[in-house]
């Protein structure tokens, strides 16, 4: 399979009045064309901030990158100009966030943001950028799209206005779709819509989605591969298959414990994982994980673990598991 | 919307009326009367003064009639410019009132939007901190001090400009700048801050997401919203440049309406003090009206109901 | 999700932490305050223009001689010199500017600081008891301000200043009447979120009478937006002192305010300028440094108004 995107040694830090907070700390990772790549933490992880990272969108300052390589179908996007940039944001890469409401504009109506990005991206006058951007409408399952898009986005349901920020994230058929949590802000049976929704367009376009979530039943259906994030690191990485069936890391096998699950018996107590996330400008020495972990001994409390690999798609990086 | 407009209407017209009420008895409280400052006028024809504007008859007649007169659209007799009503000298003088707080107020919002503009999108550089310290300067800045410093210096030093009356255009420069800077300078930082807010909101980070040029993520998509805090402040602007020239138009030798309201309330000349009071609290109502109408275009979130 | 910088931002800040806690937050305020430049040298020109115009004037009598109102006819109007000492030369009847513009600032910051404690007394009480009681009263009160808003109140209070005997308390009063709306607001907003918290629940559940809950218990915790609001409002009243002044509706002469100074200014500028520019500069100079330093107060006491 080809290669859309590589990302190697990504550092993405913020640097704040008296500190500097190191959302993301050496983050590497591929993906292929028409790929669905999970990646998994809780908040304050550095998922976000890499997802924006991808787009260079992170606010600098007083965000800044010590080190790292994007490399989008050979253009280095940190190395890219502005006008570069542009071009890619929204027609190749687009991303979707996690609060319709908010990431849409309240101001102006459907129609003229949808319309806003052909007419940006591919040319088209407002005729033509209407009549696509009404049938993606209908594509993304929205109702009479020819009224609604006239509508401004608080006339819409919050399922409904994410089914708007996918057909707007799409309409450019873009390689590659960010998506940021793009079930949290919904009912439970909005969410399966929308994901099923997002899986048919992958199939449908080609298109490869990351997808963000600290939910690890989101990436269950979704994605092949995934990633999971801890204190801006990747700790383990695995077929998602293999993360349920046979996590390695302590921080995996916590979240895993800490959602409910159909098949465990009924009544059975859900285990949180104990403390809080670590404070990204004060990260702990060793493993970041190891004031949470239940198997941490001393060589935790001092170096940062080395990667162990199982097989030539998973591996994660603690001192306490072994080949 | 049409429900709107009419029940605010109705809202109007009560205030309308309180401010009447209000006026009325307030300037009929005090001692004295129109004609008490003037020379020794003997008894007669100060009985004849007195019967000729109604001041003899019991104060609720007064009233009475006097409500009576305005819903007729008569705002009754000078006291002070016996030869002239006060509908003729409000219709000959508001209007140029009007003319200097139009222009006021344009160099005050464009100069305020453009400032508050930069200042946000420039965040925290030089551009940002010339901005706002002109806007500081600007506030601290009152129009009788403004106004003197700039008569001194372009008309009487550069002689550019005239240092006042009316007639054309250059006549308005010096006045316009005087009345509307201090608004210039709130505006400035109205916008900046509601500029700063939005460009933080969400949907900006999509709008860049987009791909959108930067041009068009300010002004199209960010401006709306961050102007809604100067729209909200406009009401009380108008209303405050009104009020803020009477100075000016006295600064300036204007003839406005500003100098005869001083000058009634000076000379107790009841009814153009009630009158010029009507007109201008009438003319802010109407404009606070249309304010919110501009708010709701602005945001479709807002519904009238 | 937000991100971590806006996590550390937020965490970092005791703003938003229990208002209960009252010396932190005091003491926050004071720190960051001083970190604020712009605002400590404005703090510094202030409490030199108030220290020069509390004793300015009595060290010039009683070395120079001068008064506000000792005239000099003979010496008339002269330009800035040394010696003679006229800082700021003299107006058209040989009086010292410089004594008298010192007298106008003491006249101004009385009736600034007054004008606005009014307000804020006023306002504060009003708020509270709004939001207090809520509903209905709650409703009409609040409407009773907005009317207020609409109108165009200056020009009642110089129907009142003028029509009534003119008195400095009357100006007070009139000015502070004018000012008390948005304390009133501010207040009011506050009381409606405060009185929902356990503690005003803990204090109505062991039947602490309502005059005390209000006084005792919310009026203290609204105190930081109403300090806010009062540092605000010192220049506000400053400057409609002198607007009313320079109509000559304010403060009569001979004594001087800064209104009144101003408007002699204007009348001899075209021969004399010093007697519009040293008045005009003195009092830009007073209204921009309590400015800034209303705003340093403003960001310390509430860091997430801050406009940055």
């Amino acid at each position: 399979m080809e290669k859309l995107l590589s990302v190697d040694d990504l550092r993405i830090y913020f640097k704040l009045e008296k500190s500097i907070v190191k959302a993301v700390d050496g983050l590497s990772f591929d993906l292929n064309q028409g790929e669905i790549l999970g990646i998994v933490g809780e908040s304050g992880s550095g998922k976000s901030v890499t997802c924006l990272g991808l787009m260079d969108l992170n606010p600098q300052p007083p965000a800044y990158y010590p080190s790292g390589k994007i490399v989008f179908k050979g253009t280095n996007i940190m190395k890219a100009t502005k006008e570069q940039l542009r071009k890619i944001r929204g027609n190749e890469i687009s991303m979707i966030f996690q609060d319709p409401m908010s990431s849409l504009n309240p101001f102006l109506t459907v129609e003229t943001q949808l319309c806003e990005v052909l007419i940006e991206h591919e040319g088209l006058t407002a005729d033509q950028a209407r009549k696509k951007a009404i049938d993606m409408l209908a594509r993304v399952g929205i109702p009479s799209p020819d009224r609604r898009i006239t509508q401004y986005p608080h006339q819409f349901s919050g399922g409904m206005r994410q089914r708007v920020m996918i057909a707007m994230a799409l309409l450019c058929r873009p390689k590659l779709l960010l998506a940021d949590e793009p079930t949290t802000a919904l009912d439970v049976t909005i969410q399966a819509q929308i994901l099923d929704l997002m899986k048919e367009l992958n199939r449908e376009y080609g298109t490869s989605i990351i997808l963000i979530t600290h939910d690890l039943g989101v990436v269950a259906g979704m994605a092949e591969r995934s990633l999971v994030m801890y204190a801006g690191r990747i700790v383990e990485r695995a077929s998602t298959k293999d993360l349920f069936q046979k996590p390695k890391h302590p921080y995996t096998h916590a979240l895993l414990k800490s959602i409910p699950r159909l098949d465990e018996v009924r009544g059975k107590k859900l285990d949180p994982i104990p403390g809080l996330p670590p404070d990204l400008s004060n990260l702990p020495g060793g493993c970041s994980f190891h004031p949470r972990c239940p198997k941490a001994v001393d060589k935790c409390k001092q170096t940062y673990p080395d990667v162990v690999t199982f097989d030539p798609t998973h591996n994660a990086s603690c001192w306490e598991v072994s080949a | 919307m049409l429900k709107f407009i009419l029940r605010r209407s109705v809202g109007m017209v009560i205030t309308l009326f309180v401010i009447i009420i209000v006026s009325f008895f307030v300037i009929r409280l005090a001692k004295g009367s129109p004609f008490s400052q003037e020379r020794e006028v003997p008894p007669e024809v100060l009985k004849d003064l007195e019967a000729r504007y109604g001041f003899d008859k019991p104060l609720p007649q007064q009233f009475y009639n006097y409500m009576n007169n305005i819903v007729h659209g008569d705002l009754g007799l000078s006291t002070k410019y016996p030869q002239r009503t006060v509908n003729e000298i409000i219709a000959i003088s508001l209007p140029k009132t009007m003319v200097l707080g139009f222009f006021a107020l344009l160099w005050a919002v464009i100069v305020g939007v453009t400032a508050g503009v930069v200042g946000a999108v420039r965040q925290n550089t030089k551009w940002d901190y010339s901005a706002m310290s002109l806007a500081m300067v600007g506030i601290s800045l009152p129009s009788f001090v403004l106004g003197p410093l700039l008569i001194l210096f372009f008309a009487l030093y550069l002689l550019w400009l005239p240092a006042g009356g009316w007639g054309s255009a250059k006549h308005l420069i010096l006045p316009a700048i005087t009345l509307g800077t201090i608004y210039a300078a709130y505006i400035a930082r109205l916008t900046r801050g509601g500029m700063l807010e939005v460009i933080r909101a969400n949907f900006i980070r999509t709008a860049r997401a987009k791909g959108l040029k930067e041009q068009v993520v300010i002004w199209k998509h960010a401006f709306k919203g961050g102007i809604l805090p100067v729209v909200t402040f406009l009401g009380p602007a108008i209303a405050n440049i009104m009020v803020g020239s009477v100075v000016v138009e006295k600064i300036f030798n204007t003839p406005g309406l500003g100098p005869y309201f001083v000058d009634a309330a000076f000379n107790r000349d009841y009814f153009l003090i009630m009158g010029i009071v009507i007109v201008y609290s009438a003319f802010l109502l109407i404009l606070n009206l249309l304010v919110d109408v501009v708010y709701g275009f602005i945001d479709p979130r807002i519904r009238y109901e | 999700m937000a991100t971590p910088a806006q996590n550390l931002n937020t965490t970092s800040t005791p703003a938003q932490s229990n208002l209960l806690e009252g010396t932190s937050l005091w003491r926050d305020a004071w720190n960051r305050l001083k970190k604020n430049k712009a605002a400590v040298v404005c703090g510094f020109v202030v409490v030199f223009l108030i220290i020069a115009c509390a004793l300015g004037p009595n060290l010039i009598e009683w070395i120079f001689g001068y008064t506000y109102e000792a005239q000099d006819l003979s010496y008339g109007a002269k330009g800035p010199t040394l010696r003679p000492f006229h800082l700021f030369g003299t107006d058209f009847f040989g009086r010292d500017l410089l004594t008298r513009v010192l007298v106008g600032g003491r006249v101004s910051l009385k009736v600034g600081l007054i004008a606005a404690t009014v307000a804020a007394v006023v306002g504060t009480i009003y708020g509270a008891v709004s939001g207090f009681f809520g509903g209905k009263v709650d409703d009409s009160m609040m409407r009773f301000v907005d009317v207020l808003y609409a109108l165009p109140y200056m020009f009642l209070v110089i129907i009142l200043v003028t029509i009534f005997e003119k008195s400095e308390s009357l100006l007070f009063v009139a000015l502070g009447l004018v000012g008390w709306l948005t304390t009133a607001r501010i207040v009011r907003g506050q009381v409606l979120s405060l009185k929902e918290q356990e503690f005003i629940q803990a204090a109505r559940s062991i039947g602490t009478r309502n005059i005390n809950i209000i006084f005792r218990h919310l009026i203290p915790n609204t105190l930081g937006p109403v300090i806010v609001y009062f540092t605000l409002t010192v220049p506000t009243m400053i400057l409609q002192e002198a607007f009313l002044s320079f109509l000559g509706l304010g403060i009569q002469p001979p004594k001087p305010s800064l209104g009144t100074l101003m408007n002699d200014g204007a009348n001899q500028m075209l021969v004399y300028w010093w007697t519009i520019v040293f008045p005009g500069i003195f009092m830009s100079l007073l209204l921009f440094s309590l400015n800034f330093l209303g705003d340093g107060v403003r960001d310390a006491l509430d860091p997430k108004m801050r406009k940055d």
